[in-house]
């Protein structure tokens, strides 16, 4: 195994070709200039078990991504906490959920980050390819970027 | 719902019980059972999401572009759109890429599906086969089927697949952005001293398919009560089988002709892609946005199995059925003995797609090593330039879960004016509609529902490997299963979640 990287992990999760469904590649794209020097900054459209290959070797990742839940009118931003995830059976590797690559990285001792911070951003979802954020998602897009950035900003001064 | 837990659905008024398999409540998968007033199941609906917009987004944007644009679509197999999309360009061009792009496309298209469906054998089909369908909720996820298989299978499967993964990305650019496809050829050439590398790697996917093979054998096959699921009536279709053939009818992933065998084995048709429109109709059902495609020949005659619907399937299990057989010695071993225990050719149940999936990953490992010990692997001609105007393009692959078809129409100038896709999961539509709603019939009876019935009727679409959403987001992680239990007038009298 590579030695663990000293520096934090953004890892931006989403597909811009889906609408809102992007925002959070659109904010770790803004959040680049800023912290590109003492952040690792990633992002993917595969979640699933590609989680695996990204969080490998880190310490601290924070995990921005949409969500939707519809249990909040999109444009809400809400940090997950482990708690949030159940471990369950998935229809596709595409959805195999955190829970389940943090106890595959334990069981076969692969090193995943000790601290992993999630924020995600309630989007409107109209399964319609387009790129661009709807009114919502844009409204609150630089709200989810200053949160992004105050995680970033205390683990920049904790390191 | 708790584990275990039993619920008998009382009441008197016709319910309605849904399944919303992912977080989505609109245009994405779940299953609507309705049931009547004495709590047998009416009819189980299974919704697939469909891709809305592709074209208008298409429209305008240069040919080129779409192998890109694609694979960007689908954050499960951008592979397979990658090279979907490649292969319509080359059509669209009217250029035969050189043997030495062939071999390297079909080298990355054969680790692609080796890897894709270790994946799904392990991860997906492993907390319903190797951990066991009537197992605990806790245990039926990834932690679960490693306590099964052990730490060591588990480390070599994690391991596996990260190799097949680097050699990709070293081929054709990452994976989520893969670059290698170009009209008429690829863009990057392999070199002898990688020769070396790839033939031990070969060899290892060999000995790791094989083993996967032993896994299935000793722990699936070897256990009457799976075997007895496995050819159980509940999750048999009797159907149209597809998929593309070499020359000799063999399995192929990555070109040949689209075959197609009926319910009896015989061939019904056989067709270059660019014919595909003369074979394939879609038919459009009031309850979901889905096209459900069919035998144009055969014609749509509900949902029902037999000669005399035009129902199809895709995937494993179709491509072997639609076959004369593999394509390489120790898969075409492995497919035999398929099909000697399950009764003969063909096999119409449902659940023998686990298996037939790890025939084809012994089919892509020895192909690996095939291409590996060929010489034309490393020549200097790997790409044809497109020298015609561009009118018409299909490009058609197997992907891992099934037939995927790309159709691009352009102007004189390489601009889209017209784009259609069929993915895999379309194509099977049909017949996962079929599926949910027989095993939803054989297992419910008298409103009784509990969590093992519900994971036996999520296990007929899981066999099929379907890819339900294209966007990528993980949030909040999980797939829960929500459960609607509805009166006649459409309210919620109870609402089960997990």
């Amino acid at each position: 195994m590579p030695d663990r990287q000293p520096q934090p992990l953004l890892l931006a999760l989403g597909n811009t070709l889906m609408g809102d469904d992007g925002v959070a590649l659109l904010a770790a794209r803004a959040l680049q200039r800023r912290y590109r020097e003492r952040i690792d900054i990633n992002e993917s459209p595969i979640a699933g078990f590609a989680l695996l290959d990204l969080l490998s070797g880190y310490r601290r990742a924070l995990i921005i991504d949409a969500s939707s839940t519809g249990k909040a009118p999109p444009g809400t931003i809400r940090e997950f906490h482990r708690e949030d995830f159940t471990p369950d059976v998935s229809a596709s590797p595409h959805y195999a959920g955190l829970p389940d690559i943090l106890a595959l990285g334990s069981q076969l001792g692969i090193p995943l980050p000790g601290e992993i911070r999630i924020l995600g951003m309630e989007i409107e979802d109209t399964g319609m390819i387009r790129e661009g954020l709807g009114r919502a998602a844009a409204g609150s897009f630089p709200e989810f970027l200053r949160r992004a950035g105050e995680i970033l900003d205390d683990w920049i001064t904790r390191v | 719902m708790q584990s275990g837990a039993l619920d008998t659905l009382k009441g008197t008024a016709r319910r309605r019980v849904t399944i919303d398999p992912i977080t989505r409540l609109e245009g994405h998968g779940k299953i609507d059972i309705f049931l009547d007033e004495k709590g047998e199941v009416e009819r189980a609906y299974y919704q697939i999401p469909e891709l809305r917009g592709f074209e208008i987004f298409s429209l305008g944007r240069p040919a080129e572009e779409m192998p890109q644009i694609t694979s960007r679509i689908c954050g499960v197999c951008p592979t397979a759109h990658h090279m979907a999309a490649t292969k319509a360009l080359d059509d669209l061009y009217h250029v035969d890429p050189p043997p030495t792009a062939k071999k390297i496309r079909q080298l990355i298209y054969n680790a692609f599906m080796l890897e894709d469906h270790a994946l799904h054998v392990y991860i997906l089909g492993g907390p319903d086969f190797i951990v066991g369908p009537d197992a605990p909720k806790e245990m039926r996820n990834v932690a679960g089927v490693i306590e099964k298989v052990g730490v060591e299978t588990g480390k070599k499967v994690i391991a596996m697949r990260k190799r097949l993964r680097e050699l990709i990305t070293h081929l054709g650019g990452k994976i989520i952005h893969p670059v290698f496809g170009l009209p008429g050829g690829v863009a990057k050439g392999l070199t002898a001293d990688e020769i070396p590398a790839l033939r031990e790697l070969a060899d290892e996917s060999i000995e790791f398919a094989k083993f996967t093979l032993g896994v299935f054998k000793n722990i699936v096959l070897a256990n009457e009560k799976y075997v007895s699921l496995i050819t159980s009536e509940e999750f048999t279709h009797r159907t149209y089988s597809m998929g593309l053939v070499d020359a000799n009818n063999r399995v192929n992933f990555y070109d040949g002709m689209v075959r197609v065998t009926a319910p009896d084995g015989k061939e019904f048709a056989k067709f270059a892609p660019s014919k595909y429109l003369d074979v394939i109709a879609e038919h459009v059902e009031p309850w979901s946005y889905v096209k459900f495609p069919y035998l144009k020949q055969v014609g749509w005659n509900g949902f029902a199995d037999g000669a005399g619907s035009g129902i199809y399937s895709v995937a494993p299990l179709a491509r072997l059925n639609a076959s004369d057989g593999m394509a390489t010695p120790e898969a075409q071993k492995a497919y035999e003995e398929l099909v000697a225990t399950l009764g003969g050719k063909p096999v119409h149940h449902t659940l023998a797609n686990h298996w037939a999936r790890v025939i084809e990953m012994l089919q892509a490992a020895e192909t690996l090593r095939e291409l590996a010990d060929d010489p034309l692997l490393t020549g200097k001609e790997i790409r044809t330039l497109p020298t015609e105007k561009p009118t018409v393009g299909v490009g058609i692959v197997e992907a891992p879960r099934g037939t995927l078809i790309h159709h691009y129409e352009t102007d004189e100038r390489g601009l889209i004016t017209k784009a259609n896709l069929i993915v895999a999961t379309q194509n099977n539509a049909g017949r996962i509609a079929m599926s949910v709603d027989k095993a939803a019939k054989g297992l419910i009876h008298g409103g009784i529902v509990n969590d093992g019935l519900l994971n036996k009727i999520e296990m007929a679409f899981r066999a099929y490997d379907p890819c339900n959403a294209c966007s990528t987001h993980s949030l909040p992680g999980q797939m829960p299963i929500t459960l609607r239990l509805r009166n006649g007038a459409g309210e919620i009298l109870r609402e089960i979640g997990r």
